[in-house]
């Protein structure tokens, strides 16, 4: 079922390759969502069902439109345990095929979708065609590459290198979903390939235990946190039952005290050698 | 009990894995869809989003930012579960409650899980054999809100409910809710209010941390109360065990 789904929707349409994703479930897999299709709902369902990592590429090539309820399916997504993450990022890459148009607008938007949720451990790095006679405009931080190279196994590996610069390596781990998944794979079993892998699963290995590092020291503060909390409750609570005991018993004239005492001997809640002690 | 259930289950601490396990293995044999979210600030994360995956058939889990504690983790799952468009017959709430900053937190979760005991179980499905029943909680974690002189007395969120209620027109016949939000709820009342208002804009709108009403309120407080709310607002009734 998973793989007829995959085949029927996935945009690059290699059914052929698509079909083989449901035994691949070790390895992450790389959605590609290309504009101005959305999140459909058989993808959604099969990713927030599937036991195998994914990360969901975005690629635009004009149409940056995207409805909201496709941003908020994004942000859901992205939500999922199995959501590739590393160092506690889920990593969604922007592709832009057509320099022309700026994507900071769709970057920007995304990013407030998740900021207004608090969610802020996300990475959004853009990729773009470089193309002389165009320009980009006003897109920072864009990592460019040449048009050829933009649907091949090179452009991957550039886009590897840019990831693996800032600490963080996604695709190559992935199963590329493209018309070149099958040299891909072919070139992964090379020895640079391989070399490369494990250098990146190292790389992310380190950056996981990091992340979990500072983890564990956030912790330390919500529990000292608790603990102050605790402290201030219980001495409050303190103060009430004593402010309590004198408002309610101490104010007592003795005499009324000792009757009481006296009262608690005959009803044989306390014995008459305690009195005089 | 032939009902289809979704548990909604929100865990926060590191060390809650085994209990939380333990809890839903009462569930065992029953046709049950388990969302979870764990707090993404939550160590080992990843290890126990894991093995519950691996435990638990019909298991979707979800890392979110730690916003509105359990009621915001809950609103994200039921975000989820209108995208998967099931159709469960109710809900179960549930989450790893330790309220370390209180002297009685051991039994709090003690008598908040009541509702997960075998004996339990045949008295709530006998409660929503009748159709006035909407939530089933523990006894003891049935209170109300007292509304005098136009606010909640006594009540630190009384601005924020008064606002709330105002703004979702939730307008119930008393002030009984569930506190501690552990609770069995038929979906029906509940999905009549998510469909209307999306539960990822009430999250936003929810507080950041560990957020107590000790002393001031919260919006995340105020959200405990209005989630048995909408679905007494609609007619339905809370009952315990």
């Amino acid at each position: 079922m998973i793989s007829n789904i995959l085949s029927n929707i996935y945009i690059d349409q290699i059914s052929e390759e698509a079909r083989k994703f449901h035994n691949v479930t070790s390895k992450c897999i790389n959605v590609i969502i290309q504009s101005p299709v959305e999140i459909n709902d058989e993808l959604i369902k099969l990713l927030i069902g599937c036991d195998f990592k994914f990360i969901v590429t975005l690629s635009f090539s004009g149409n940056l439109n995207l409805q909201d309820k496709t941003y908020q399916d994004l942000y859901l997504i992205t939500l999922l345990s199995n959501y590739y993450r590393v160092g506690g990022l889920a990593v969604i890459p922007v592709f832009n095929s057509h320099p022309s148009h700026s994507v900071s607008h769709l970057v920007s938007k995304i990013e407030s979708v998740f900021s207004v949720q608090r969610n802020n451990k996300i990475l959004l790095p853009v990729f773009s065609i470089f193309d002389s006679s165009q320009q980009i405009i006003d897109d920072k931080g864009v990592t460019l590459v040449q048009p050829e190279m933009f649907s091949s196994y090179e452009f991957q590996t550039k886009l590897l290198t840019h990831l693996v610069n800032r600490n963080i390596s996604s695709l190559i781990l992935c199963r590329p979903l493209n018309a070149a998944s099958r040299r891909a794979e072919q070139d992964n079993n090379c020895s640079i390939g391989v070399c490369l892998n494990t250098v990146i699963e190292q790389k992310n290995e380190v950056e996981n235990l990091i992340h979990e590092k500072s983890l564990l020291q956030e912790r330390v503060e919500v529990y000292r946190n608790f603990l102050n909390i605790s402290k201030e409750i219980q001495e409050k609570e303190y103060k009430e039952v004593l402010d309590w005991y004198h408002k309610e018993y101490e104010v007592l004239p003795l005499w009324f005290k000792r009757i009481g005492h006296l009262v608690k001997v005959m009803l044989g809640k306390r014995s008459i050698g305690s009195i005089f002690k | 009990m032939n009902f289809r259930i979704a548990v909604f289950y929100h865990i926060f601490y590191e060390d809650s894995l085994d209990d939380v396990l333990q809890e839903l293995a009462v569930f065992d044999g029953k046709e049950v869809y388990f969302f979870i979210n764990i707090c993404i600030d939550t160590p080992n994360n990843e290890f126990i989003s894991k093995v519950l995956k691996e435990k638990l058939e019909n298991c979707f889990i979800t890392l979110s930012s730690n916003v509105g504690k359990d009621i915001g983790a809950k609103l994200n799952l039921v975000a989820l579960y209108l995208r998967l468009d099931l159709d469960c017959d109710c809900f179960v709430f549930l989450h790893d409650k330790k309220s370390l900053q209180a002297l009685k937190s051991n039994s709090w979760k003690r008598d908040l899980l009541k509702i997960l005991s075998t004996e339990s179980i045949e008295k709530i499905s006998n409660h929503f054999s009748d159709n006035n029943c909407g939530i089933v909680a523990a006894n003891k974690y049935i209170l109300e809100e007292e509304f005098r002189n136009y606010q909640f007395e006594g009540s630190t969120n009384s601005v924020f409910l008064l606002e709330l209620m105002g703004s979702f027109n939730i307008n119930p016949p008393n002030y009984k809710y569930v506190a501690g939000t552990m609770f069995w709820v038929k979906v029906k009342p509940l999905l009549n209010f998510f469909n209307a208002n999306c539960p990822l804009a009430i999250r936003a709108s929810l507080e950041e941390g560990n957020v107590l009403d000790n002393y001031c309120g919260s919006r995340t407080h105020a959200w405990e109360r209005l989630l048995s709310w909408i679905v007494t607002s609609q007619g339905y009734l809370i009952k315990g065990v």
